[in-house]
């Protein structure tokens, strides 16, 4: 069976290289640091799911999320939130652009792996 | 009738009379042997369905202590496991934690540059330890108070020089050890006094610095066992990384 594709998207290279150790194992990885990244990103490697932060340079996440959604080739590709922020407006503002589900940071590795595998049925 | 047909009509009866009741009695006696044979039968039955029924409650009794003893084995394995699924919990936690320490300290000396190690300080405690208000302070040379150099989230200006000596940072920071609210000395009467956690950066055992942290994200209630061991990582890891950039950049510019 293939190993699934994620996209991880941060400008902090700690929360990278969290990520990638958390999930290097499993899955194969691509890197963009900024949204507009993200989003060429996704249209081209088409990925299985993205891991978005929301506070990022050039893009960030919601806007950087609400182009992914709008995008055909990528509208149905699982998208979840990492933030610093878990109050009730960001968390809504990220439901809004579309979603699937969001994590705070610091990352706790089993929360994120739940739902990963949530939304990736497995 | 004749006399004589009388005596012989009257025997006639008799005999028949007789000979009913002996049929009769015959009758009866067979009656009797069967039903002497039919209790016979019952009692013998009685005694094998005796004997069927203490073999049924035995074999009921071996079924109930077998589907009991299988009951505190499924009870066994199932507390078992979940020891099991706890055990594996706190293993992937204590990963987890490695993995921060490791990502900690593999980035505050991936660079030699002083701007990179402090951005990398401020992600750290960001996104490591969970905090958008701190402080990294550093040590004058007379020591007598501790100058800003990186913030987040604070008023940089208000904190740009802090006293070594009636500050809670400078006091906590100068006694060597790390400082959390609610663990260490009493702060009243000193500034900060408000102050969450205060890491001094040492380098060699010398206090050179400070990280202080004001306060955590809203959704972080309290400080965790890994933040301990960052802070402990970060007192020694965080000092070395902006000496070795003093080191760099003083070599750098003697080879100029």
């Amino acid at each position: 069976m293939p190993r699934k594709k994620i996209l991880l998207v941060d400008d902090a290279e700690t929360i990278l290289m969290m990520e990638r150790m958390i999930l290097g194992r499993d899955y194969d990885l691509i890197i963009a640091k900024d949204g507009q990244e993200a989003v060429e990103k996704a249209r081209v490697e088409r990925p299985d799911l993205i891991l978005l932060d929301i506070v990022m340079p050039v893009m960030n996440g919601i806007e950087a999320c609400r182009m992914i959604r709008s995008d055909e080739s990528t509208s149905d590709v699982p998208v979840i939130m990492v933030t610093t922020r878990g109050s009730e407006d960001i968390v809504k503002s990220a439901f809004e652009s579309g979603c699937n589900e969001y994590v705070t940071k610091p990352i706790n590795k089993i929360e994120l792996l739940n739902k990963i595998k949530n939304l990736l049925g497995e | 009738m004749k006399d004589e047909d009388k005596g012989s009509y009257v025997h006639r009866v008799r005999e028949d009379t007789q000979r009913y009741i002996k049929d009769l009695l015959g009758e009866n006696e067979r009656l009797r042997n069967a039903v002497a044979v039919l209790e016979d039968e019952k009692r013998h039955l009685e005694a094998q369905l005796d004997v069927q029924a203490k073999m049924v409650r035995q074999e009921i009794e071996r079924r109930e202590k077998e589907k009991a003893s299988l009951q505190k084995r499924l009870q066994e394995i199932e507390s078992e496991s979940l020891r099991f699924i706890d055990q594996y919990s706190k293993v992937e936690q204590h990963n987890a934690n490695l993995a921060n320490l490791y990502v900690a300290s593999y980035q505050l000396h991936g660079t030699l540059n002083r701007e990179e190690v402090l951005s990398v300080l401020q992600e750290i405690v960001i996104n490591l330890i969970g905090s958008e208000e701190f402080g990294v302070f550093e040590l004058n040379q007379n020591k007598t108070s501790f100058h800003l150099i990186a913030s987040f989230g604070i008023d940089a200006d208000r904190h740009k020089n802090v006293s070594a000596s009636s500050s809670l940072i400078g006091r906590a920071a100068l006694s060597g050890k790390t400082w959390i609210k609610g663990h260490g000395e009493a702060a009243e009467g000193l500034e900060y006094s408000d102050l969450l956690a205060c890491i001094p950066l040492k380098l060699g055992g010398q206090v050179t610095g400070a990280v202080a942290l004001f306060s955590l994200l809203s959704h972080k209630p309290e400080l965790e066992e890994v933040d301990y061991e960052m802070f402990d990582l970060l007192a020694t890891h965080a000092a070395t990384a902006l000496y070795c950039t003093e080191l760099h950049a003083a070599r750098a510019g003697a080879s100029e």
